[in-house]
């Protein structure tokens, strides 16, 4: 069994990963391996300069007898000890293995209706459901707006991997009030969860049951999400009513046994499952909400929720409500709790676990009375637990993108930023409280002008202040967090974003028909997670996820590669890294840089990562290798790569910049010279929704910041914009409603309908209510969108001191903590020279 | 092949049941007057141009938007069934029922401000308050007779026909009584094993691909498929080792067996959909990749294994019940439909034509 290490013995490292033996990438597997192993023999003897001209030769020897040959077969996978992950259970490896991995479709984040809040809404399936329902096994269930589950859907192509991550608040309730024989399924509190105040169609006028379920949601999530201390169970809990202990532990259970049965261990590989669940702390409505996902089935007993974060117990859960203080829940305790019962847990050698947080857009903070999500840790050893389990964070889903924000109905129109592409998939809310919900009453519906957010709200922002931040904490960046997309569908539609008219809203009942209201409307239809791994099982693609190597998209599917390196021009035998086979790209770019999520190390001391003409480094710029093909199952053409970098300067501001490498940038507004308003120009043609200009099926640049400085901090994220297609409330008024959001009379026709005579023109008309908004009106919808990529970021240090703890969780490429090590021998000899 | 069909069809028990059903019928009917609905006399169902409305309204209200012709036919036809079955229960005595009882009871209550004090609780013998908790609507239990008395009111009235609640209890029942006659089955080794056959289709793992392929890459896409082209005869003729034909490959030039999705991955959606029709052990081509542009020797087509029952037993099982049970249904409908003269809106239908939907997703799904 592999030894645990106790958190940052490791050499002051934050990573986890065991040291494994050397896997090189493709041919001459051996010939490589043992000139490396002849090369750190020799630098135990021989000096730095030498081992560089010795390392450069091996991996000219090793380029050219790969190069010698043409054809190449593919490789099985390696015996179990020589795996480039570790792994952690039984199962057979997969006929699919490739050394230089494969992108994966997955999900860390989706619902069934076991979270309280699909429960009150109706949602049909639970989290077997969802998996057969990924795997393209099942329809599943949905409710139309009667709450009746008289809809059914089938995912469009099946999922490769996915973890359902129900709120683990109220798993106790929820499993009583769902059960067909515990006594106290009738309880008050299980009325709340049963929607039993919310039936449309056949009871109370709508109006009054729409607020009694935003009082349900309300009262469910005050009791032990919203406030920060003392927080408590429901009362059925607490009085002995119901068993909710017991309880917990069978939903948890029911958990872990519909990951298992999803879960593929045979060769095949079809699919792999995670458990989690989600951790929904929301102090004063502001979201600070995890996902939290295991890498195998050996888990904690009993998740850990909001509950066990309080700074206080509640010692009289009946007499004492939960209160707000001026101590606000403690975040570190998620991973404190989770190291003690998972990671340091004696009996649980095999347990993992990551936390991924999500919606930073509605994690802004109250005031002076809770700070945002991603806030400044207390001290170091917190900034620490946050490296090491926050590997990752969601940048888009159903309630909005979280990247960055930059509002064209207002000037200047940017959080933090000047860059017009975050005007994608914006929602007009700050807080949970405010969003899309039951408890919002539909309160989203008017436009927030960009003062009213946090910079932190926004991961760009977070990721540049990382970069400041981390000489707080001894040189731990606690926000150095990988990109993932997500849905966050409550619906239990695991991996499905369909950005068309079959798109069923989020959350039940709530948004049946998903363009009745302003904050309906403003729901995207979510995207993918996606990891470069090795293969389809549980232990490489956790590895991908610790060590970032992910892209998120915004529902489509292109494929999307990134290298960072020294000299990359140089580095692929003097040809431009576009013109080589996509797969001798990826050969060439773990032998000579860093995959998305990696680390740069300075140039001036990282002459081991470039071609030998280290030397030169000093000013050397580094380079981005990025390649992107376009998803040809939904077949819209790419229409540019931008690099975003962020910075710091040596004054402490940080500043961004976004660079287009490839493909085309076309002005998307102008301002009406007479009256100085912000115009958004066409983009499609309003008939068939096509892009007026057609972008490329392949996308590639070579890219060498030209604005780089050797001592300035920096990281290096890859967007990929897809040319514009119409979004999915764009058809869907068309195909249900007969409006058209691109036609310009869209106003008027919606006008017609509300004052027609023929009732059900009206009801038409209400329904329709938000189909015509757009850019310029005053709750934003974009009729088009431009559907797109996020990679993990490549970080940039100049500072040779900290790297110890910088490079941490990266060794991206195959032979990643295998050369990690070596490199680390190099760093320290280097760093040990005066 | 007419004669395995045949086999299969005599080993169907949706046959057995329908011949079951059809000599019970004919019993029924040659000994003396049979029960209501069952017996010779044609019944009349209508259904008026305000409710097929009322119909419309609900779905609109279901889906948002108003329904398709189609839809509401469907809706209409389920209301037709529901009232044949509803007509089915009663028949049968379905709605005296615990269940049913106790629903006519309660809202008897409401209904009636008078009967309630008739059987009062001295009356009655009983020591609970019976009145006052029928007019708040809990009834609940109490006593035999004055349950009965009240569910019989509730009928005097109609309600167990127009009652939802009620309704709805009864036509579940009857259709669960009419499915049971498959469900009490427990389908022999034999049938499952016969179904697993019938449907492997449905149990089996996808087909995989063995696959060697020439790449031919240029910035101009009618050169490379030109020069693709130019190779396929040398291929074919096996002129020269394909190993140095054509450019250095984007993905490995041999693929061991993987299924499509797989595929897909390596090469694009449409490039593996198009391998699908490629013959096996020929090269063929030359398809177009997210790279460029391939000739393809398909080396090994092998299909998903032919699923064996053992791991799959409780699908195929629930698989078997269910197709069974809705088929026996179905049938078990289209008679009872066949004793009925239906209108709707006015209109006379003939009841085969009511049956044309669903016997038109039966031949789909079977």
């Amino acid at each position: 069994m592999v030894p645990r290490l106790p958190l940052l013995a490791h050499l002051g490292s934050v990573s986890r990963s065991r040291p494994a033996p050397e896997i090189s990438s493709t041919h001459g597997a051996a010939a490589g391996t043992a000139i490396r192993l002849a090369v750190r023999y020799a630098a135990r003897a021989v000096p730095g300069f030498a081992l560089v001209a010795l390392w450069a030769l091996a991996s000219l020897l090793a380029l050219a007898a790969l190069l010698a040959l043409t054809a190449r077969p593919a490789p099985a996978a390696p015996p179990a000890d020589e795996l480039p992950f570790e792994t952690t259970e039984k199962r057979e490896r997969c006929d699919a293995y490739d050394p230089v991995r494969l992108p994966y479709f997955g999900t860390t984040h989706l619902h069934t209706g076991r979270s309280f809040d699909a429960a009150i809404r109706f949602v049909p399936p639970g989290p077997r459901d969802a998996y057969a329902f990924a795997k393209g096994d099942a329809p599943v269930k949905g409710v139309d707006p009667t709450g009746r589950p008289t809809r059914e859907y089938y995912i469009d192509r099946s999922l490769d991997w996915g973890a359902v991550t129900d709120h683990a608040e109220h798993f106790g309730e929820v499993g009583i009030c769902q059960s067909e024989d515990d006594p106290a399924r009738f309880s008050l509190d299980c009325q709340l969860i049963n929607g039993f105040y919310w039936q449309p169609g056949v009871g109370l006028p709508p109006s009054v049951q729409r607020s009694n379920a935003s009082s349900a949601f309300t009262i469910l999530v005050s009791g032990s999400l919203a406030p920060s201390n003392l927080n408590t169970r429901m009362p059925m809990c607490n009085s002995g009513e119901g068993d909710c202990d017991a309880s917990e532990l069978r939903v948890w259970r029911e958990m872990q046994a519909a990951a298992e049965e999803a879960y593929d261990r045979t060769s095949a590989c079809e699919f792999t499952s995670f458990v989690g669940y989600e951790m929904s702390a929301a102090p004063s409505g502001t979201n600070w909400h995890r996902t939290v996902i295991f890498r195998n089935a050996d888990v904690v007993d009993r998740p850990i929720s909001t509950l066990d974060l309080a700074d206080t117990p509640n010692a009289r859960p009946n007499l004492q409500a939960p209160t707000y203080n001026r101590t606000p829940l403690r975040i570190d305790l998620l991973w404190k709790k989770l190291e003690e019962q998972c990671e340091a847990n004696p009996a649980k050698p095999d347990c993992q676990v990551i936390t991924i947080p999500h919606n930073s857009n509605l994690g802004g903070g109250v005031g002076n009375l809770v700070p945002p999500m991603l806030f400044d840790p207390d001290n170091t050893e917190n900034a620490e637990f946050q490296a090491k389990y926050e590997r990752l964070v969601e940048i888009y889903q159903n309630k909005g993108s979280s990247e960055c924000r930059w509002d064209p109905r207002f000037v200047p129109g940017g959080v933090g930023t000047v860059d017009e592409h975050c005007d994608f998939e914006l929602l007009d809310s700050t807080s949970l409280t405010s969003a899309s919900g039951v408890g919002a009453g539909n309160s989203a519906s008017s436009a927030v002008p960009p003062s009213a957010f946090s910079e932190r709200s926004f991961i760009r922002n977070v990721l540049k202040d990382g970069l400041d931040i981390q000489d707080d904490y001894e040189g731990v960046n606690p926000f150095r967090f990988g990109l993932v997309a997500a849905s966050d569908s409550h619906n239990g539609t695991m991996g499905w974003h369909p950005e068309n008219a079959s798109f069923m809203g989020h959350e039940g009942i709530e948004d049946a028909v998903p363009v009745n209201s302003g904050s309906n409307i403003q729901n995207g239809s979510g995207g993918y997670a996606v990891v470069w791994a090795e293969e389809n099982s549980r232990d490489s693609i956790f590895e991908a996820l610790e060590r970032k190597e992910t892209y998120g998209t915004s529902g489509t599917r292109p494929t999307v590669r990134v290298f960072g390196g020294w000299n990359l021009d140089d580095a692929a035998d003097g040809k431009d890294f576009c013109k080589l086979p996509a797969h001798d790209l990826a050969v060439h770019g773990y032998e000579w840089g860093v995959p998305m999520g990696g680390e740069l190390l300075d140039a001036r001391s990282a002459d081991v990562l470039s071609n030998g003409d280290g030397a030169s480094g000093g000013d050397t710029a580094p380079t981005l290798v990025v390649a992107a093909w376009k998803d040809d199952f939904i077949d819209t053409p790419l229409q540019q790569l931008q690099v975003v970098k962020g910075w710091r300067e040596a004054d402490g501001t940080t500043r961004e910049k976004v660079y287009t490498v490839a493909g085309k940038n076309p002005p998307r507004y102008e301002l009406d010279p007479k009256t100085g308003e912000r115009v958004a120009l066409p983009q499609v043609d309003p008939e068939t929704c096509s892009a007026l200009e057609k972008g490329e099926p392949r996308l590639c640049a070579t890219w060498t910041d030209p604005d780089f400085d050797a001592d300035q901090r920096a990281f290096y994220y890859v967007r990929v914009l897809e040319d514009p297609v119409c979004r999915w409330s764009t058809h869907w008024c068309r195909e249900h409603l007969q409006i058209d959001p691109l036609s310009p009379t869209c106003t008027e026709d919606l006008e017609a309908l509300r004052s027609s005579t023929e009732a059900k023109d009206v009801i038409r008309g209400q329904t329709a209510a938000f189909c015509c908004n757009d850019t310029a009106s005053d709750v934003y919808v974009q009729p088009v969108i431009q559907e797109r990529a996020w990679t993990s970021p490549i970080w940039y240090s100049p500072d040779a001191t900290e790297r110890g703890k910088l490079f941490a969780g990266t060794g991206g490429d195959p032979g990643a903590r295998s050369r990690s090590r070596a490199d680390g021998e190099n760093r320290n000899a280097a760093g040990d020279t005066p | 092949m007419i004669r395995s069909r045949a086999r299969f069809l005599l080993r169907s028990p949706a046959v057995h049941f329908l011949l079951a059903g059809g000599l019970l019928y004919l019993a029924s009917t040659s000994l003396g007057p049979g029960e209501a609905g069952d017996g010779g006399e044609v019944r009349e169902l209508r259904l008026s141009t305000a409710q097929v409305e009322r119909l419309r309204e609900d779905l609109r209200s279901q889906l948002g938007r108003p329904p398709s012709q189609a839809q509401l036919e469907e809706a209409v036809r389920r209301r037709i069934d529901e009232e044949v079955l509803l007509d089915h229960a009663l028949d049968l005595g379905l709605d005296r029922e615990p269940a049913v009882e106790r629903r006519l009871a309660q809202i008897a209550g409401f209904v009636s401000t008078t009967e309630p004090a008739q059987v009062s609780p001295v009356e009655a013998g009983s020591t609970i308050a019976e009145g006052s908790s029928a007019v708040d609507g809990s009834y609940v239990g109490g006593d035999r007779a004055s349950q009965a008395e009240l569910a019989e009111l509730a009928r005097q009235l109609g309600l167990h026909r127009s009652d939802r609640v009620a309704r709805n209890i009864s036509i579940d029942r009857a259709s669960r009584l009419i499915r049971a006659a498959i469900l009490a089955h427990e389908p022999t080794e034999a049938a499952l094993e016969a179904h697993l056959v019938e449907h492997a289709d449905l149990f089996r793992a996808p087909d995989r691909l063995a696959l060697e392929h020439v790449e031919v890459r240029d910035d101009d896409p009618a050169t490379a498929r030109a020069r693709a082209e130019a190779l396929l005869p040398r291929l074919r003729a096996a002129e020269a080792d394909p190993a140095t034909l054509g450019d250095r490959p984007s993905v490995p030039s041999r693929l061991r067996a993987q299924p499509e999705r797989a595929l897909a991955r390596r090469f694009g959606h449409s490039f593996a959909e198009a391998l699908a029709d490629l013959p096996e052990g020929t090269w063929a081509g030359p398809l177009a990749s997210r790279y460029g542009w391939h000739l393809v020797r398909i080396t090994e087509r092998r299909p998903g294994p032919e699923p064996t029952l053992e791991p799959v037993r409780d699908d195929v099982r629930a698989h078997w019940r269910h197709q069974h049970s809705e088929r026996w249904l179905r049938e078990r409908l289209a008679q009872l439909r066949a004793t009925y003269r239906i209108e709707i809106a006015g209109q006379q239908v003939p009841p085969s034509v009511l049956a044309a939907a669903t016997e038109a997703d039966e031949e789909v799904s079977s």
